[in-house]
């Protein structure tokens, strides 16, 4: 469908590089492999372009470096975007009898990949008015054990 | 079978104009209009002349009928209440043989009947219309030439018919006639669907059917005469540009016709058009970009420095053009009791009236009937807000509070204009319907603003939800789903908002021996900057009022649900609605006053005494002028809307700007569309491909005519990349389909110059199409204040306090300039604010100097945008400042670059002041530096550029 990749917005892609062996005990099975995945930093206007180093290890994803951040919330997200990529779902719920919706966040950003299913959650939630600001709204959003709380008041 | 005297087939001028003349006698008399509307075909989408006579052929009906119809038309805009103007045209000529043409149009308009025609030279016509193009070499001056509302003139004959008894039938095709045995004929009555199929029974029928008049001829008698379809394309100008001309300016006309014109319109807007292109579907209205093209240049001819930046809208109309090279009227030969009025192309709209006077005379002498006596030939409809006047308002405003709620603030259309508009004897059955007869959704923003309002109110009224009312044709709707119930839940909406705040929330520890309208400081607009701004002047010592226009403060946030707010002012990412709820809460415990669903009118500066600005607001409370010693003006931004960015094609439902939808969404629980395109990678686009794509609709992609995006990174990975929605750059839409509502739009990449690349384009089937093309800062009250613009930010020029050329009026947020994060317009807001209370208290120490009406920049240093800076705010900084923040957008996408701030002494000599790496600048995103005023010690002029990252081996200074 696209004809031609546009550079502001390439998903992360799987750049493989030449595999490296490990220095040290050498894991039977399988060998490491490690490579890149490129981000652009969200945190904050700069936008960053994040490169973020990685190792396929005995215990799942290691991240062996970070480079391309400005500051310490880059790094961070790079590693968490790298790792267990998160994100904050934000919601109009509708509300009983009521014309405008609740508006409505997650407590907390939630795993990116529960997003589609606590979006189906949030499509069947119906609230009785009046609600706060604050108020939660679902206890514990597709299992994550966040919360989905009202960002604004309808009496 | 229903039994009429009378049947009219078709509700155009034609239709509407003898309906209306019809109802003068005894006759039972029905109108069968296949569309939703009156004037659904050319009527609405013509020039609106009412020509003097000079152009048509003498002893053709056309003459005839034009010169007596042009004289008819100051009575009957008397008795109906329609806008018309006796302004005068002018027919100019370019060339000798021109010049010679003309003189030959004043030939055969005296010999028509016509008075005052007179040719002019250069010299005259310069002094007459000194915009007029100095190619032009003389004019025939037509004194009696006029300007209509096309659309009032159907209207209000309709309606004045309705009220005398005639009945209207809309979505009421007429299929087939056939003549029956002992006189009269049968109707075979159809809706859009071909269903519903109704037989009626007329005496005598009316062929008022436009472009289809030959075919409906051709079905009770043999065939005389065949239409060909003649598109008119036009493009309308702002306001602003409706002084430039006087008079109807045409072109010495052409075998194709009257040539393109330029003239200003009875609503104050300036038209431009038509071209006229042969087409082959009789109801097509697209527009063309050749055809825009085509009368934008023939239009330059007459008046060389148009502009298309002032476009708020484009359109066509279908001209019925006989083959006969004559008007068909009267009482058809072979079909006794059959009357024509055929081929009524121009001047058929000024004929018409005259027209419509003989065929019904000709119609009750065939019928034998009398006069009505009970006829009422004058129209009283409720006169709409903006015609009144102050003591008419306030009493009308006094009677109904609605009188004194706007709801299109473009336009200054209120609440009750439009609940008597839904409630005249002919039914309001679609939006478009309630945007002809009101006004509204027609001015500077063109509904993106207005129209989730509008929506309400129909549905209040009329029990009509928006995803079952019509655009304009019957098998549409405004959006494709919305709440069940909506039209109760609106109501329980509007109950709450009259019910829970009064439009008056007095602030605590207001000082004692102020009045009602009395204050130090007044704050214009409730959005992030004005309540900064309110908050920020009170803790001044300012006592301040806050006027907002709708019932919940916040602006734009409250529908801006997302996250992304407050990270710098709150050190914690919020979303709009609670940073809106964060700031207002800042008022608490404040002396701010906070008037709601209060527009304001005008503002003045330069008054005498202390409190030397005015400020005229209105709202269902009455009207009320306050007097201030400073205003702050935070009154936002609009949208760029479809009918600025003039898309080929045609207007169908489904077509949003991007904020409108996400008021729809966020405001009113409605889905826009289930297909959906976005044009414009701003923010608000991109925010809204992920909102669009939570709601379970499909973005097929954003489309972006620069090429790079113009929205911020992180919305890009965010909105898009999360879910492989692709962003195409350097593309744009070039073509709308769909005639009721949107089928698909057709996309063609474009080369640097934004001009399509033939062979790219390629067609998108969608339901819905967001438009996300730019925001214009909203400052029509501080154009008439005399606060002098920016171009190039659209906003007012000011200092590092915020104060306009208008002194004592300050400006912030959106107004000022287009911000991408709501935290720097809080700050704005904060420093204009402050620096408005401390205007404001220091005049209340020197009462009674009146102050001059502009602002002295004598010892304000202009800031200048240098290499790579688009734009900067403040435009003037003093040293005096102890801080400021200089504000700007870079020009162009720099990597490891250095922003250069520095000083230009009066001796020329240039040093730095400040140099600050970037790793990335791109214009999306704005720039922002502060500094001590003490730096700009001494300077003549502020230089701020940007260094690329291969000049920075050169150092500093210059």
């Amino acid at each position: 469908m696209i004809e031609e990749k546009n550079v502001q917005n390439q998903p992360p892609r799987w750049r493989g590089v030449a595999e490296r062996r490990k220095e040290g005990p050498v894991q039977t099975g399988t060998p490491a492999r490690a490579y890149e995945e490129v981000y652009t930093c969200i945190c904050c206007p700069l936008g960053c372009r994040l490169t973020v180093m990685l190792q396929q290890g005995p215990a799942g994803l290691d991240v062996t470096g970070v480079v391309g951040y400005t500051c310490r919330r880059g790094k961070d997200y790079a590693r968490q975007e790298a790792t267990h990529p998160v994100r904050m779902v934000t919601a109009a719920v509708p509300v009983e009898g009521r014309l405008r919706p609740v508006s409505a966040k997650t407590a907390q950003p939630i795993a990116k990949d529960r997003m589609r299913a606590a979006l189906e959650e949030i499509r069947a939630l119906r609230v009785q008015p009046p609600v706060r600001e604050g108020d939660t709204l679902l206890e514990n959003v597709a299992g994550t054990g966040i919360a989905l709380v009202a960002t604004k008041t309808v009496e | 079978m229903r039994e009429y005297d009378v049947a009219i087939v078709g509700a155009g001028v034609a239709g509407c104009c003898t309906a209306r003349e019809c109802a003068r006698f005894s006759m039972n008399v029905a109108v069968f209009e296949a569309g939703l509307d009156v004037a659904d075909g050319a009527t609405r989408a013509n020039s609106g002349i009412v020509h003097a006579g000079y152009d048509p052929k003498p002893g053709t009906r056309k003459a005839r009928y034009n010169v007596a119809g042009a004289k008819l038309y100051p009575r009957w805009a008397n008795e109906l209440g329609i806008p018309y103007i006796q302004n005068g045209s002018m027919v100019l000529a370019f060339t000798e043989d021109e010049f010679a043409a003309i003189q030959g149009l004043r030939e055969r308009g005296e010999e028509n009947g016509v008075e005052g025609l007179r040719v002019i030279d250069a010299a005259e016509l310069r002094e007459l219309e000194p915009n007029v193009s100095p190619e032009a070499l003389g004019a025939l001056l037509v004194p009696t030439g006029g300007i209509c509302d096309p659309y009032a003139v159907a209207f209000r004959s309709a309606e004045n018919a309705a009220r005398n008894g005639v009945e209207f039938h809309f979505d009421s095709r007429v299929a087939a006639i056939s003549a029956v045995e002992d006189g009269g004929y049968v109707l075979r009555v159809e809706n859009v669907d071909g269903l519903c199929a109704e037989a009626v029974h007329a005496r005598v029928v009316v062929n008022a059917a436009g472009v289809h008049a030959d075919e409906v001829h051709d079905m009770v008698a043999p065939h005389a005469f065949s239409i060909t379809p003649r598109r008119g394309e036009y493009s309308l100008m702002d306001t602003d540009m409706g002084g430039l001309f006087a008079h109807t300016m045409f072109q010495a006309p052409t075998k194709a016709g009257k040539g393109v014109l330029v003239s200003p319109t009875v609503h104050g807007n300036l038209l431009v058009g038509p071209n006229a292109v042969v087409q082959t579907d009789k109801d097509a209205t697209a527009t063309t970009a050749e055809g825009l093209d085509e009368i934008a240049s023939a239009a330059r001819k007459t008046y060389p420095a148009l502009n298309m930046r002032g476009r708020i809208t484009t359109f066509a109309g279908v001209r019925a053009t006989g083959d006969t090279g004559d008007f068909e009227i009267g009482e058809v030969p072979q079909a006794p009791g059959f009357f024509d009025i055929a081929c009524f192309e121009s001047p058929g709209l000024t004929s018409a009236p005259a027209v419509a006077e003989d065929i019904a005379r000709q119609i009750a002498a065939k019928l034998g009937v009398g006069e009505n006596a009970q006829f009422n030939p004058v129209l009283e409809l409720q006169p709409p807000f903006k015609t009144m006047g102050d003591s008419r308002r306030a009493k009308a405003i006094a009677e109904n509070p609605a009188m004194g709620h706007i709801l299109c603030r473009c336009c200054e259309v209120t609440e009750a204009d439009v609940v008597a508009v839904l409630r005249t004897t002919l039914p309001v059955l679609c939006l478009d319907t309630l945007k002809w007869r009101t006004g509204a959704m027609m001015g500077r923003c063109h509904g993106g603003f207005c129209t989730p309002e509008l929506a309400k109110v129909i549905a209040r009224e009329t029990g009509v939800s928006p995803d079952h009312l019509p655009k304009r044709f019957a098998d549409s709707s405004v959006v494709a789903a919305a709440p069940e119930h909506y039209a109760d839940l609106a109501a329980v909406e509007a109950a709450h908002a009259i019910g829970a705040c009064s439009c008056h929330t007095a602030g605590a520890l207001a000082p004692e021996g102020f009045g009602a309208t009395d204050y130090d400081v007044a704050v214009i607009g409730g959005g992030a900057a004005g309540i900064a701004a309110a908050a920020s002047a009170a803790r001044e010592g300012a006592r301040v009022v806050l006027v907002d226009r709708e019932s919940r403060q916040g602006g734009i946030l409250k529908q801006c649900i997302h996250n992304g707010f407050g990270l710098h002012r709150f050190g914690e990412e919020l979303t709009g609605p609670e940073y809106a709820s964060r700031e207002l809460a800042t008022l608490d415990g404040l002396a701010v006053d906070v008037v709601r669903d209060a527009s304001v009118l005008r503002i003045e500066n330069g008054l005498e005494g202390v409190r030397d600005i005015a400020v005229e607001t209105v709202s269902p409370a009455g009207e009320r002028t306050i007097r201030a010693g400073a205003a702050v003006l935070a009154t936002g931004s609009r949208e760029r809307g479809a009918g600025a960015l003039g898309t080929p094609g045609t207007r169908p439902a489904g077509v949003f700007s991007a904020g409108s939808a996400q008021n729809f969404m966020n405001l009113q629980g409605c889905a826009p569309g289930h297909e959906v395109v976005i044009l414009g990678s701003g923010d608000i686009g991109l925010i809204m491909a992920r909102r669009l794509t939570f709601a379970g609709a499909h973005v097929a992609g954003v489309f972006e005519i620069n090429p790079t995006a113009s929205g911020l990174r992180r919305n890009i990975v965010q909105c898009l990349d999360d879910f492989g929605i692709p962003l195409h750059t350097s593309t744009t839409v070039v073509g709308i389909e769909g005639k009721s509502h949107l089928e698909a739009v057709v996309v063609s990449k474009v080369d640097e110059r934004y001009a399509p690349i033939e062979g790219t384009e390629r067609r998108i089937p969608c339901d819905t199409l967001l438009l996300s093309v730019g925001l214009i800062p909203e400052n029509a009250l501080a154009t008439e204040a005399g606060v002098a613009l920016d171009p190039m930010t659209g906003g007012a020029i000011v200092d590092d306090r915020f104060e306009t050329s208008a002194l004592g009026l300050f400006a912030c947020g959106n107004a000022l300039h287009i911000h991408d994060l709501v935290d720097f317009v809080s700050d704005e807001g904060d420093h204009a604010g402050a620096a408005a209370a401390r205007r404001a208290l220091r005049r209340a120490v020197t009462p009674n100097a009146t102050p001059p009406a502009t602002t002295s920049r004598d010892g304000a240093v202009p800031t200048c945008a240098g290499d790579g800076v688009r734009y900067i705010v403040p435009q003037f900084v003093h040293s005096a400042t102890e801080r400021v923040t200089l504000r700007f957008r870079t020009s162009a996408s720099f990597e490891n670059a250095a922003i250069v701030i520095e000083k230009r002494q009066a001796t020329g000599e240039v040093e730095l002041v400040k140099r600050r790496r970037v790793l990335v600048a791109v214009p999306a995103e704005m720039q922002s530096v502060a500094l001590p005023g003490a730096a700009f010690e001494g300077a003549a002029e502020v230089l701020v550029r940007i260094e690329p990252a291969d000049a920075q081996g050169e150092g500093g200074a210059r």
